[in-house]
């Protein structure tokens, strides 16, 4: 039998604010232990939380990019547990009365499978329905080795507790693990635009849990679904959903039932393990939260938030392609990251050649970065020094081949290819006259292939290119070169 | 009538915990007070909006400035136990 | 009379009028401390050197005449409910024995700011829950009018201290009656503002969307002056209401003429010791003698309030209290094998039975499957008892009921019974639950000599009207004059 997965995502974006979500500590990643802890957000006795208004803001931000409905008057609601990182014994979270619900994201899939496909082929679109949006506050971490008398401890650094976070629940509509991985990568790329949060999985401000389950295909009914944690990568994602897709089908094969429960990544050795858990059902006793007042957002001010929306990765595709004819892949690939489509903007800002500068980018720059592994971010080649170099090519001042060896050594140091031509006198020789004198030079040297040449061997031509080239180090700008060459030999 | 399990698992719940000496008067005036509030059951209360604020409010803000943190030796000077500037607890097993 | 005997409002005119320095002051409350706390039991903590310096530092500021208020130099004690930098602050629990907050609560900052000297920090019921202040870890408080009575609670310390002589004025908290009740039960004034009037930031929570500071003194002046300085918006408390705050000295004297007051049926029923009744009756006489119209109204959910309470509380309790855990601070069992038994015996160990009592209560009513039975239907209950005062206080000003159903009880008389216990709240607890004023003033004493209270509940932010009719009265009787003659040797 054929088993269709299905496949659902809770994704936790931890949002850009300054401070967290309910008192003034900073959020800034790295910090020493408990060095970002005030008696708020430690939880102390008498404290109490107070709204982040920027949190709230970026929050309307995503439900908006995303097209969700924003509710006029939502609810923080305490999730009472028990775990060493939460500080009060509850997480302040939102439940019945979340910011936002509804609203949707649509993939690119090359498979326009139902049920709500558009389009074939390239540029078609799936789209992914969200359930809902709802602001929280961030648990503090725990350490479980590295730290001496650590046998028998677990340490608790309450640097991230507090920290605001979204959480975007999508619907159960996705069907592979690859439609998983566009929908989450399409996520980040919006929330990166929507400049809310950074993106950055490894560090653990984009989170990813999965819910899985699997179901014959054409089935209605959905199966038990089994939720899947700890992935902090793309690929870990796109591999711990394949990895679960394919234990649930076995378990079936072998006449197993799927038990609902929650399963933890494990990098290596690539599989799901169950968490073992002796305690007790959770069961999170929510109630509104009687420190807070409930979260009113009039028309204004989502109007306001709207207005102030930056142009969505959708939108400049589609601009990139149609004002900038750019190939429907090339703009896709710009726009998949905005510090990408950052950069690529700013450079034609400077020079407009989009194609150009669209091809340095995909095919130079980010091959040396990938390499490397760095951002864009940390490129040392910025925006102006590739326009600077374009704007060379453009004018005939640099060939192709030349601007190849420059940009990498732009890349590397961060000098412009101006300056570095200059110092390695590497400026190409476009004066006639002297493309001319060496022209002259190398057919005197070989009047026996001249006359070879003349008799017809017209393969020779490229003989006293290359030999007027390495006279001129490779200097000589090659469009005049061949006229002034076709013109010496035909005389 | 709560029984006397449903009420350890309350107990597991609250992480609190109680001896077999007291388990047994525990449960009886759990009992007592989970009758008494049972009255409310009587009252009509369709279409009731439910009160958590008994004064109206509108949502406090506060703007996303920094403020000053707590020196980390001073907390750990009186945290239960620690290490390096972290809380130590007993090893979390997932 | 003594230094210690004078009313807030009088040592205030002294140390203004300069008669008598903040040391002078200070050093007779300590010494009065020093002969009859062993008899009362009614502070935790002790602060004699530090108040010394605020006193000293206090005469400064009334010599310089820089930034003086009325209660520059003024001793006054603190409920440790309420977080005091550097101060231990117990909540009355042994989970909290060893705490010191890094911070002061905005309340504790404002009397501070305003001068006054802190004597310490007052016994109560642990995390404020009881009404006996027989649940304290640190020991039972006795009442000055009877050693063998208890002085009701939570605030019992507070409302002890006040009585005996002890300081001139007194923090306490209210979340069902916990300031009203023990001011009733110790014959002095006490006060419990609209909810969001006073900052919660730095009180240690029992109940969020029922707990409020307020002042306890032995005449209604003295509570003025205190609350002027308590209340105001503060950012730190979401829930505060910025709302501009009266001067509530101002028209104080202004009387009762023409008042409309409710007298709610449902307040004089069966259960009600009747030397209670018949002090408040005489009060409502009073009252009408000194020009206010009396009117009937009907409460009819009253008898509703003590189970709606009983679900709210401590239901929001079970959460605000799941923070006690021995992880950041406070009290940690040792020798637990893993995390689930440190966590388990912590707090076994920890609290006392009464909180273990109603953490329970809480997660119960909290529980999936029970949410809307109980948590969401106390919620609605409340809608029904806001509105029954809503309606109420459109025919009336203000409504007077008895604050307490009995006189103090016998220490030990309750402890056995908690529902017994929790009835000791029924007329306080209303008013937290509609959020509304409500000040307890003395009016008069049972045979034996124990004292009685009679409440008025004003409408939301009527703080001022409940001081001029509360002053009136007190301005017409001689209750609040008395002083507890067990000490007075």
């Amino acid at each position: 039998m054929n088993y269709e997965p299905v496949i659902g995502l809770e994704v936790h974006a931890q949002l850009k604010t300054e401070t967290k979500a309910f008192c003034s500590c900073p959020t800034r990643f790295g910090a020493q232990p408990n060095t970002q802890i005030c008696p708020v957000c430690l939880g102390l006795p008498g404290t109490l939380p107070v709204l982040n208004r920027r949190m709230v803001e970026f929050a309307i931000r995503t439900a908006l990019a995303f097209h969700g409905e924003i509710s006029k008057d939502s609810v923080f609601a305490r999730k009472n547990y028990f775990y060493p990182d939460l500080p009060k014994g509850y997480q302040i979270s939102q439940y019945d009365r979340p910011l936002a619900v509804g609203g949707y994201l649509d993939i690119e899939t090359k498979v326009p499978s139902p049920p709500r496909g558009e389009g074939q082929g390239e540029g078609a679109t799936r789209r992914i329905r969200l359930v809902r949006i709802h602001m929280e506050e961030d648990a503090g971490k725990l350490i479980h080795e590295g730290i001496p008398g650590s046998e028998g401890s677990s340490f608790v650094d309450y640097n991230r507790a507090g920290v605001p976070l979204i959480e975007i629940v999508s619907e159960p509509d996705l069907r592979s693990p690859e439609e998983a991985g566009s929908y989450l990568r399409l996520l980040r790329s919006v929330v990166q635009y929507l400049d809310v949060c950074d993106g950055n999985m490894e560090e653990g401000s984009l989170r990813c849990d999965a819910n899985v389950s699997v179901r014959p295909e054409g089935s209605e009914k959905y199966g038990t679904k089994v939720e899947v944690k700890n992935m902090n990568s793309f690929k870990s994602v796109e591999a711990a959903i394949q990895y679960e897709i394919d234990r649930q089908i076995q378990a079936i094969a072998a006449g197993e039932r799927i038990v609902q429960e929650t399963r933890l990544w494990d990098a290596d050795p690539q599989k799901t393990f169950s968490m073992r858990s002796k305690e007790e059902a959770h069961d999170y006793r929510y109630f509104p939260e009687p420190d807070l007042i409930p979260v009113m957002v009039d028309a204004a001010w989502i109007e306001k938030v709207q207005g102030g929306l930056p142009e969505l990765p959708d939108a400049k595709r589609r601009r990139f392609v149609e004002a900038l004819e750019l190939s429907h892949y090339d703009a896709s690939v710009l726009v998949s990251s905005k510090s990408i489509a950052d950069f690529f903007e700013k450079t034609i800002a400077i020079y407009n050649k989009p194609k150009m500068a669209s091809n340095w980018i995909l095919s130079e720059l980010l091959r040396y970065l990938h390499e490397e592994g760095r951002g864009i971010e940390q490129s040392r080649v910025t925006p102006q020094l590739l326009a600077e170099m374009l704007r060379m090519i453009g004018d005939g001042a640099l060939s192709g081949k030349m601007a190849k060896e420059i940009f990498k050594e732009v890349y590397q140091t961060g000098a412009s290819a101006v300056s570095i031509v200059e110092k390695k006198g590497l400026k190409q020789v476009t004066d006639e006259s002297a493309i001319a004198q060496v022209i002259d030079q190398v057919l005197a040297k070989h009047p026996d292939k001249v006359q070879d040449y003349k008799a017809g061997k017209e393969k020779l031509f490229g003989f006293f290119v290359g030999e007027v080239m390495k006279a001129t180090r490779g200097q000589a700008n090659p469009q005049k070169l061949n006229t002034l060459l076709k013109t010496k030999l035909s005389s | 009538m709560i029984t006397r399990k449903e009420i350890e698992q309350i107990a597991m719940l609250a992480r609190l915990e109680f001896s077999d000496s007291e388990m047994g008067r525990f449960t009886e005036q759990f009992n007592r007070m989970v009758e008494f509030v049972g009255k409310l059951q009587t009252v009509e209360t369709q279409g009731v909006e439910p009160t958590s604020h008994a004064v109206p409010l509108k949502t406090p803000y506060r703007e996303d400035k920094t403020g000053p943190c707590l020196n980390p030796q001073e907390v750990m000077n009186v945290a239960p136990d620690a290490v390096q500037n972290f809380f130590r607890v007993p090893k979390v097993i997932e | 009379m003594t230094l210690h005997e004078l009313s807030l409002n009088q040592a205030s005119e002294l140390l203004q009028k300069r008669e008598v320095s903040s040391v002078e002051l200070t050093q007779a409350i300590l010494d009065r401390i020093e002969k009859v706390e062993s008899k009362i039991h009614a502070y935790i903590t002790l602060t004699r050197e530090s108040a010394m310096e605020e006193a000293r530092a206090a005469d400064l500021r009334l010599q310089k005449g820089d930034r003086v208020t009325p209660l520059t130099g003024v001793p006054i004690a603190v409920k440790d409910i309420f977080c005091t930098r550097g101060v231990l602050t117990t909540c009355g629990s042994k989970i909290l024995e060893n705490f010191k907050p890094p911070y002061d609560a905005t309340v504790v900052a404002r009397l501070k700011e305003a001068g006054s000297v802190t004597l310490g920090k007052t016994n109560m019921d642990e995390f404020a829950m009881g009404s006996s202040n027989e649940t304290s870890h640190y020991g039972i408080v006795h009442n000055p009018w009877d050693l063998e009575k208890i002085p009701g609670g939570s605030s019992g310390g507070s409302a002890a201290a006040v009585a005996a002589g002890q300081c001139f004025g007194a923090l306490g908290t209210d979340t069902g009656g916990s300031i009203r009740q023990p001011a009733s039960l110790c014959g002095i004034v006490g006060i419990k503002p609209t909810y969001g009037r006073v900052s919660r930031y730095g009180m240690i929570a029992f109940a969020s969307s029922l707990d409020q500071g307020g002042p306890l003194g032995r005449e209604v002046q003295d509570c003025a002056l205190m609350l002027q300085v308590m209340v105001g918006h503060d950012p730190k408390d979401s829930t505060s209401v910025p709302m501009p705050v009266p001067n509530y000295l101002e028209h104080i004297q202004k009387g009762v003429k023409s008042l409309r007051v409710g007298v709610p049926q449902e307040y004089f029923v069966e259960g009600i010791n009747p030397e209670v009744e018949k002090a408040v009756r005489k009060a409502i006489q009073t009252l009408k003698e000194l020009g206010a119209e009396i009117i009937e109204v009907s409460l009819p959910h009253t008898s509703y309030a003590t189970a709606v309470y009983y679900i709210i509380a401590p239901s929001e309790a079970s959460s605000n209290l799941a923070r006690y855990d021995g992880v950041e601070y406070g009290f940690r069992s040792s020798g637990a094998k893993n995390l689930l038994e440190m966590y388990r015996k912590t707090r076994s160990l920890g609290f006392g039975e009464e909180v273990k009592r109603r953490i329970m209560i809480g997660t119960y009513a909290l529980s999936s499957g029970y949410y809307d039975a109980y948590y969401r239907k106390a919620q609605q209950v409340r809608t029904l008892i806001r509105r029954d005062f809503d309606r109420a206080f459109e025919k009336c000003d203000l409504i007077v009921t008895p604050t307490s159903p009995t006189p103090a009880f016998g220490i030990g008389e309750k402890a056995s019974d908690p529902i017994q216990m929790y009835l000791s709240d029924i007329f306080t607890i209303s008013c937290n639950l509609a959020g509304l004023p409500g000040i307890s003033v003395p009016c008069g004493f049972n045979t034996q000599g124990l004292p009685l209270g009679l409440q008025l509940l004003g409408r939301p932010f009527d703080e001022e009207r409940l001081f001029q009719v509360a002053h009136a009265f007190e301005q017409v009787t001689d209750w609040h004059k008395k002083r507890p003659e067990i000490l007075s040797s």
